[in-house]
């Protein structure tokens, strides 16, 4: 039974790679390109961060959250360009970039001291969860974007011809994890499990 | 008036900022025209543009603060903020006004404080066709630091793992059954 973030098995396994008296820090990524005006000509792309060890219900409130960047969005010449390969690496490779900047304080293996309500706590911050729709979630996995590749799911190794067959063993399901695919980007397989060859940021936190 | 000693402090440290203010606000009435509201394109670019007078951390005044609060919590036209400015100095039988003799003005003097838990900076992170793309962001500890200062998010804040028993299941069953 599982209610907040914190009772998740997630958490738990988290924890145990802590330091003793050091805190779990769960944040919460949310991004999506948005249109700025009613005619769809400029676009934003904003991130937005909230911290998983606030409660669902206080959480949700407009104040819990922050804005965290606004992320590039490239222009190309035409639509040729737009539908190039080189040109979609290059977004990919931008928007990488930006989370390895955005995230970097990720990177120290120190932790960091955050004053809470006056006292001072030891913190490691860890992504728990980002909240993504559909190609922007194939962007931070780097999977095909296609719902017609073979592996169309950014999740798992479940071939597209068996992700709706409901009597799917356990066995049958592979999950994606940052191991395989790492290992699948650096012997150049990486079409073969359907993810992209620019290197995933998400690979340095691990 | 009551006033604490670091709002003060402040107020005499902004004492040398008048002048340029008013100069800035000379020149930006007669860029009135061209001027159009302030987009988020615009907010991005005032934060980073290298500042032209002194930083301020704080208000002049508590007045000063209240009246930007008011005007901004509200969304008030400037004529209105202008209208409650009038009122205010009418009304109060102060020798010297605290509050900004515009809102236009209050606005300025907005952008231009030091508030370090907001300001944006801004990376290059690619070159595509001659063209530099920026990420524009704040640091995530300070938006962090901003969450976690929210006064009653720590009633709220879990800090370690909490296994939630199955038994509790079986008693709330047990319970809706009961009734």
């Amino acid at each position: 039974m599982y209610s907040e973030q914190n009772t998740g098995l997630w958490w738990e396994s988290a924890e145990d790679t802590l330091p003793t008296g050091a805190k779990l820090l769960s944040l919460i990524l949310y991004s999506d390109a948005t249109n700025v005006d009613t005619l769809g000509k400029s676009q934003l792309h904003p991130i937005y961060i909230s911290i998983g060890n606030i409660k669902n219900w206080r959480r949700n409130k407009p104040d819990a959250k922050q804005l965290l960047g606004y992320l590039p969005i490239l222009k190309a010449g035409d639509s040729t360009e737009r539908q190039s390969e080189n040109f979609k690496n290059v977004m990919r490779e931008a928007f990488h970039k930006s989370l390895e900047t955005l995230l970097k304080p990720l990177l120290n293996d120190d932790g960091i001291d955050l004053t809470l309500n006056g006292e001072t706590i030891w913190f490691y911050p860890r992504v728990s969860i980002i909240i993504a729709d559909w190609p922007e979630a194939a962007t931070y996995c780097l999977t095909f974007k296609s719902p017609m590749s073979h592996f169309p799911c950014h999740f798992c190794l479940v071939t597209r011809d068996n992700l709706p067959d409901i009597d799917l063993q356990n066995v049958d399901i592979i999950p994606r994890t940052h191991i395989n695919m790492q290992q699948h980007f650096n012997q150049g397989s990486g079409k073969s499990v359907c993810i992209e060859n620019v290197p995933n940021f998400f690979w340095k936190l691990s | 008036m009551n006033e604490g000693d670091q709002s003060f402090s402040s107020c005499e440290r902004s004492t040398s900022i008048p002048d340029d203010n008013q100069t800035m606000l000379i020149s930006d009435d007669r860029e009135n025209s061209s001027e159009t509201s302030s987009n988020v394109e615009d907010i991005l670019n005032d934060d980073l543009i290298e500042p032209e007078v002194e930083m301020n951390a704080v208000f002049p005044n508590e007045a000063y603060a209240d009246l930007m609060t008011l005007v901004t919590k509200h969304n008030l036209s400037n004529t209105t903020g202008n209208a409650i400015i009038k009122f205010f100095n009418k009304h109060a039988n102060l020798s010297t006004s605290p509050l900004p003799k515009s809102i236009k003005q209050g606005r300025k003097y907005l952008d231009e404080m030091d508030l370090p838990t907001l300001a944006f900076t801004k990376t290059c992170v690619i070159n595509y066709n001659n063209n530099e793309y920026y990420l524009h962001h704040r640091s995530l500890i300070n938006c962090v630091k901003n969450i976690l200062s929210i006064p009653d998010i720590s009633q709220n804040f879990a800090l370690t793992f909490k296994r939630l028993k199955v038994m509790q299941v079986c008693n709330l069953f047990n319970l809706y059954y009961l009734y």
